[in-house]
């Protein structure tokens, strides 16, 4: 009997290949319910598999009909793929990490209708980003300019600094008062009178020897009236002085309200500024959604590559320490993933491009993320439109940078909605470059879009602003759309132009400036309503301390009289 | 669960070879200690196919040392750091980690260093304890432990009649 028992191989072997079934068996499920549980909560809405498949060597895994809902619209799929194919690692399994070594991805479906609605799910870990004025408070405030809404949101600084004014000049008053009691009052003045007059007449009736003793004590009286009467001017300095600057805070004061209307104004978006830009602002409505979109998925996707993984060392799994040129990946990371076949967006049915490397759940410094897809649409007039996107995501020493870039070439749009139902245009050929660089201190996202080879379309009667719209669309024959957004600090700030802006503002300048004469003039008898019962307090008040003025004067004449 | 105790009180029992068992008791630490993705693991789980180390008690006692080596994970954690951070023996993991065994071992890993070197280090000291233990029960422990009160309680139990119909 050796030490051997080769039997033992066979037992092992068994051992194996039941393992193998249950997997095969079991694993399809497991993926499914995986993908649809998992993605499901990360994406806010369903996301939903036909049927999932393992390959003979386990490693190998194909997904059949991905389906990601749209959570803004659960009537659509943001995107749809036909077939995806996995090659997993599978010493990462172990490890409980999925490593992708190879992904391809055929046939990508974007904004596609679903059949039933999808399911609404709360996203998972996501920060939303702040909200931004353009897309709706901005145009609305375009369209129509409500007074009262404008005043209820506008912080308001003249009432509470009168109020406070008022405040200030009746303490100024009470110091006065209270400086006051320590000057010769009335009473005072009449007993140095008194006392003025008896030296006088002491003077008259005394001989030549008892003169000079008067007069030593007349000059002794002087002494002490000069002495009270510095006290009076120099308190009557400091009282003039405060007047003065009194005087000048009220002026400066009264300004206030000039400021408060242009505040309004501004917020109206009736400001000489923002009336400039009025043309971009409504032919911009539709891109803004765009916009939106980019930016919040951006910082999603920032926040999601920012948010390292948990640094617990979970039991039976170490910690891996890497050496030389090793990396210690994410416990999911897709090495390098394909697209390839056709590609529907909307009605349309074009191909698509392209391969992504070094996706995964968090980001590696040696390792940039990196997208490269190109896209080709059929377009108008047997041209062909053509996209690109390329996005890369980079982590330096804890810092996350991501750069994007999308450009597209004539590109079919079939319709184009501009901030109204009474307008749009039709059958567009869309050429658009947009970059967006976002990092830990801000993102700036550049654009620029050209509209071309459309036809306008309107509702019968276009009224207000929309008819000057019409007339300008149907003169131009493209329309230019340069922009900048930046984003810092929590606010985010867009800058936006168009080649129709100066055109547009010239039809309408003199509406324009007649409803924000109307709007200032509103705004302005507001605030003075409001103001009516401080102001005449004020007035008051500031006339009370020019008495007080007036009575030191008359005090210190009667003092001078003295000497 | 009752059918492995049941055949590890056989194999105890029988006239196994107690250098059979020692093995089985050597290499269950071995292996319940390596983590999953050490391909040591499978190594160990290949050598008792092959070997004639008694099954049962490899597998009672892996249960029972995956227990142990769970509760001893951080210990074995910062053992392994410790060793992977030293500065003397960078250069040395740098060429062992970047090989394919260095890989396959999974070396660079705190715990698949730690239990690999512990369970080695400490294999030949378990097996000669495991010969001692199995002589010490069958000599001293086995006519003890059949007078006991739980014992005579147990042998008619459900477990006895198993084992009495496998003995």
């Amino acid at each position: 009997m050796g030490i051997f028992r080769w039997s033992g191989l066979a037992v092992l072997a068994g051992f194996i290949l039941l393992i193998w079934l249950f997997l095969a068996v079991w694993i399809d499920s497991w993926v499914e319910s995986g993908v649809e549980n998992q993605g499901s909560q990360l994406n806010g809405a369903s996301v939903n598999v036909d049927d999932a498949s393992l390959g003979w060597l386990l490693n190998g895994l194909t997904v059949n009909s991905l389906a990601i809902a749209n959570p803004d619209d659960l009537m659509k799929n943001r995107v749809m793929i036909d077939q995806i194919k996995l090659n997993v690692s599978l010493l990462s399994l172990f490890k409980k990490q999925l490593h992708v070594n190879e992904l391809s991805l055929t046939n990508v479906k974007v904004n596609q209708p679903r059949s039933t609605p999808a399911k609404k799910y709360e996203p998972l870990g996501i920060t939303e980003p702040d909200t931004w004025e353009w897309p709706k408070a901005s145009l609305e405030a375009v369209q129509s300019i409500d007074t009262d809404a404008v005043l209820a949101k506008l912080d308001i600084q003249s009432p509470s600094r009168f109020k406070q004014f008022s405040e200030q000049l009746g303490t100024t008053k009470a110091n006065w008062q209270e400086q006051q009691a320590s000057l010769p009052d009335e009473e005072k003045v009449r007993q140095l009178e008194a006392e003025y007059q008896a030296l006088q007449s002491q003077l008259k009736k005394a001989n030549a020897l008892e003169k000079v003793a008067v007069l030593k004590d007349i000059k002794s009286f002087i002494k002490k009236v000069k002495a009270e009467q510095d006290k009076i001017k120099k308190f009557k300095n400091s009282v003039e002085k405060g007047i003065a600057s009194s005087k000048k805070q009220w002026k400066e004061l009264q300004g206030l309200i000039e400021k408060d209307a242009e505040l309004a104004l501004s917020m109206a978006s009736l400001s000489p500024d923002g009336m400039r830009h009025i043309a971009s602002r409504l032919l911009g409505a539709n891109i803004a959604h765009w916009l939106e979109l980019i930016l919040k998925n951006s910082q999603r996707f920032k926040a999601s590559a920012e948010s390292s993984e948990k640094e617990v060392v979970e039991p039976r799994e170490g910690i891996t320490v890497p050496f030389g040129n090793q990396v210690v990946l994410p416990s999911f990371w897709v090495h390098q993933s394909t697209i390839s076949g056709d590609f529907y967006f909307a009605e349309q049915q074009g191909r698509i491009s392209g391969d992504i490397k070094n996706l995964g759940s968090g980001l590696v410094e040696s390792r940039p993320m990196s997208s490269k897809i190109k896209l080709e649409l059929p377009s108008f007039d047997s041209k062909t439109g053509l996209g690109e996107l390329a996005v890369t995501v980079k982590k330096t020493a804890n810092k996350v940078n991501l750069s994007g870039n999308v450009s597209l070439k004539d590109w079919p749009v079939k319709s184009w909605q501009l901030g109204s139902n009474q307008l749009g245009l039709e059958n567009i050929l869309l050429s658009s470059d947009l970059s967006i660089q976002t990092n830990d201190i801000s993102t700036d996202l550049v654009f620029e879009i050209t509209l071309g080879d459309y036809t306008v379309k309107t509702s019968e009667k276009p009224e207000g602003y929309w008819k000057y719209m019409v007339e300008l669309l149907q003169s131009s024959k493209v329309i230019s759309l340069t922009g900048r957004l930046i984003k810092q600090n929590g606010e985010t700030k867009l800058v936006a132009s168009s080649n129709l802006d100066m055109l547009f503002f010239n039809r309408i300048k003199q509406e324009l400036n007649e409803k924000a004469k109307q709007f200032e003039s509103k705004v302005k008898r507001n605030i003075n309503s409001q103001l009516s019962d401080v102001r005449s307090k004020i007035q008051q008040q500031l006339t009370g301390l020019e008495d007080f003025d007036q009575l030191l004067t008359e005090r210190l004449s009667s003092l001078e009289k003295l000497e | 669960m009752l059918n492995i105790i049941a055949k590890l009180l056989k194999v105890l029992n029988s006239e196994a070879s107690p250098r059979g068992i020692a093995w089985s008791i050597a290499l269950a630490f071995l292996f319940a200690a390596l983590p999953m993705f050490s391909a040591a693991k499978w190594v160990v789980i290949l050598i008792v196919a092959v070997t004639r180390v008694n099954l049962s008690s490899f597998i009672v006692f892996s249960a029972l040392f995956a227990l142990i080596a769970w509760l001893f994970d951080p210990l074995l954690n910062d053992l392994g750091l410790w060793l992977l951070t030293m500065p003397a023996l960078q250069s040395f993991w740098l060429s062992v980690s970047n090989t394919a065994f260095g890989e396959a071992l999974a070396i660079n890993n705190t715990l698949a260093l730690t239990t690999l070197l512990v369970g080695l280090i400490s294999l030949v000291p378990l097996y000669f304890a495991g010969i001692q233990f199995v002589r010490f029960y069958r000599v001293k422990l086995m006519p003890r432990v059949n007078q006991w009160r739980i014992v005579t309680a147990l042998k008619s139990t459900k477990l006895y009649q198993i084992y009495q119909s496998i003995a």
